[in-house]
């Protein structure tokens, strides 16, 4: 089927009487007492605070286990590719899913959604197809299991915060935008733990670190929308 | 060209609109940005002049003036809830109009919805049924009317959304895309094929009447 081109459209709907008429209702605010609702600067203090809190979270974790100790060792595009654009692209995701856009209902639809599935997406291609840059460790269940634990944690947190701080934050594009900050999330977590476990393993770099920026980003889609959503 | 068409006037693009209307939709802005920084003696303002449009909005997508009151209602409640997360500087109507379209969806969902809309189709049925008008035209109007009302709630949320906000809402399509949350391209898509879908209900409705009187 194809539609037509935008100067006749709307004529061509215009075909179609309206069923509700021009008459416009004389309504009243049946509402029994409006509760406390935040005002524009304490939702923005909120923000600014999970923002800092989900930041510290990470950075005081990664100062407790500590940096990987092979750090100065590594190639730079190896560097770049697993620690540098993650956090590029969680940045970027965070921006984008709280953008206002033209009309205050968030930047397009089309450009959310790809950022939402590109970026775990490509953290798990990189975690997977990068070249390792020493030989990798023998594999380790415990060790991989550990990792997406850890990582789960490292978003579970931030993830709370986001959904505390951002009630009602999103009228239009609510799953696509919650997606994205949950894939935001994880990805800081993910690039987190790039620059904490030493293990270089393509499988462990996929299932300890990868798979839990993609629960952070499914979480973000299915859960953190029913609180996101105004 | 119907008769009826003739008598339903299209509604006004949003660069044909007047000076007062664009004057109107500044302040209720403002009254809006000034509600989000916790002035709440604003809400009357924007009550008084967005409730109106919310509730035809509703109405339209729901086919109950009951069930669209009530949503109403609870739209302005979600609103009230999210003002501090309105954008500064932005117009407060495709705002208002994202929350009630998620308003409507949840109802839609739900189970009550689904036996109250059972019970809407029955009597909307009696109501066309039972239609006595001296008038011609004026009830080939309101039959068309009804028509529509009832191929609106017969098919899909998605193409009925669409289309009830570029034709009845006077939405342009990239506003309507943005309200939605959904592209440009899906939007004129769905908004296209509800069109066809009325258009097509009309036709043999028209044909029918036709057949009727010779």
């Amino acid at each position: 089927m194809s539609s037509p081109t935008d100067p006749d459209f709307a004529a061509r709907l215009g075909e179609i009487p309206d069923p509700a008429g021009s008459a416009s209702p004389r309504l009243e605010l049946r509402l029994p007492s409006l509760p406390v609702a935040p005002t524009r600067q304490v939702v923005r203090s909120r923000r600014f605070a999970a923002l800092v809190g989900g930041l510290a979270w990470l950075g005081i974790h990664l100062a407790v286990y500590g940096v990987r100790t092979d750090l100065k060792g590594l190639p730079f595009t190896y560097v770049a590719a697993q620690i540098v654009l993650p956090v590029l692209l969680a940045t970027g995701s965070l921006f984008v899913a709280l953008g206002a856009g033209r009309l205050g209902l968030g930047l397009k639809i089309g450009l959310i959604s790809t950022l939402a599935v590109l970026g775990p997406a490509s953290f798990c291609v990189i975690a997977l197809g990068a070249p390792v840059p020493h030989a990798p460790e023998p594999g380790s269940l415990i060790g991989t299991v550990l990792c997406f634990d850890i990582t789960v944690a490292w978003v579970a947190v931030p993830l709370l915060c986001a959904a505390i701080t951002l009630r009602g934050a999103f009228a239009a594009g609510a799953r696509w935008r919650s997606a994205l900050v949950g894939a935001g999330i994880g990805l800081f977590a993910g690039a987190t733990m790039n620059l904490h476990c030493p293990a270089v393993a393509p499988a462990h770099m996929l299932f300890g670190h990868g798979l839990a920026v993609v629960i952070g980003a499914v979480l973000g889609g299915l859960a953190l929308v029913l609180r996101a959503r105004a | 060209m119907t008769s009826l068409d003739q008598s339903v006037p299209n509604p006004a693009p949003p660069a044909e609109r007047t000076l007062e209307a664009q004057i109107e939709a500044s302040s209720l802005d403002r009254a809006m940005t000034r509600y989000a920084e916790g002035h709440d003696a604003a809400f009357g303002e924007i009550f008084t002049v967005v409730a109106p449009r919310l509730h035809a909005f509703l109405r339209r997508l729901c086919g109950s003036p009951e069930l669209a009151h009530d949503l109403t209602q609870e739209t302005f409640l979600r609103m009230h809830r999210a003002r501090g997360t309105f954008a500064p500087g932005n117009a407060v109507v495709p705002w208002a109009y994202a929350i009630a379209r998620n308003c409507f969806v949840s109802h839609a969902r739900s189970l009550k919805f689904r036996k109250a809309r059972n019970s809407l189709d029955i009597a909307d049925h009696e109501l066309a049924a039972g239609l006595e008008s001296n008038a011609e035209e004026a009830t080939a109007a309101r039959q068309s009317a009804e028509l529509v009302e009832r191929t609106l709630a017969q098919m899909s949320v998605t193409n009925r959304e669409a289309f009830v906000l570029i034709r009845f809402e006077g939405q342009s399509v990239a506003a309507a895309a943005q309200i939605l949350g959904a592209s440009e391209g899906a939007v004129k898509l769905r908004a296209f094929r509800a069109y066809e879908v009325l258009r097509a209900a009309l036709k043999s409705a028209e044909t029918e009447g036709d057949s009727q009187r010779s």
